[in-house]
């Protein structure tokens, strides 16, 4: 790992924890109280093994191949597993664009319903995004690659417009 | 010149911002009121919330414009 790299990486792990933890602090002042947030640790990667053994799961994502090949590439990416009551409820990770301007939500996963009941996750996750974004001062959020009419038309309800060239959807951070 | 109209202010705060950033209380307001508005929203969740292509990311393709 070069030294600049590793330096991003470490400037940027504590800009991370300060956005989970303020995120953290408003969803435990709001209607989110039990939910926890932290990075995506050894514990939240084990955890989403369990996935696999879901019936229902329409993605059959390796998250420990795929975390290890984005934390390696992006220093400045953002992260967050979400838990309640000690149970993994999903998982996100996303980057800053090239030119700096735009922070990218580029996986999102909602742990299966068929393996336990668990409550909405995307506000949380959104919350996060938004917190990050603006500690780096990017000037919008990016979902990319939503896997469906549904999902994507519940990403339009957060006044997110869909981009068809790049297959993502974007807010201006105001 | 004196600031006379609200609309100003915030002229000034968002010049400001966009060369310094937002404060931590700012992002905690904003993040305050976003909490609101997604409230509204989030009980419409899909029931399988997934998005984004762990493929590319495994295999290194950017996709970045």
């Amino acid at each position: 790992m070069l030294a600049t790299h590793l330096d991003a990486e470490n400037r940027y792990s504590i800009i991370r924890r300060e956005a989970l933890n303020i995120t953290s602090e408003m969803l435990m002042a709001g209607s989110h109280p039990s939910i926890r947030l932290t990075e995506i640790n050894v514990a939240a990667l084990n955890a989403s093994k369990e996935w696999a053994s879901s019936k229902t799961r329409i993605k059959n994502w390796d998250w420990i191949g795929g975390y290890s090949a984005f934390r390696f590439r992006h220093p400045k990416r953002f992260e967050m597993a979400l838990w309640e009551t000690g149970r993994l409820i999903g998982l996100s990770m996303g980057r800053p664009t090239y030119q700096g301007t735009a922070l990218r939500l580029d996986v999102v996963e909602a742990s299966p319903l068929d393996l336990g009941e668990r409550p909405p996750i995307f506000e949380a996750v959104l919350l996060g995004y938004g917190v990050y974004a603006r500690l780096i001062n990017a000037k919008q959020i990016r979902i990319m690659h939503p896997v469906n009419d549904k999902v994507k038309s519940y990403y339009e309800q957060y006044n997110y417009k869909y981009v068809s060239a790049g297959d993502y959807l974007f807010r201006e951070i105001s | 010149m004196m600031t006379k109209h609200v609309s100003d202010i915030n002229k000034a705060r968002q010049k400001k911002r966009d060369k310094t950033g937002w404060t931590t209380k700012e992002i905690k307001e904003k993040a305050r009121k976003e909490l609101e508005e997604f409230k509204k929203v989030s009980k419409d969740e899909p029931d399988h919330l997934v998005s984004g292509d762990m493929g590319k990311i495994i295999r290194g393709e950017d996709d970045d414009d």
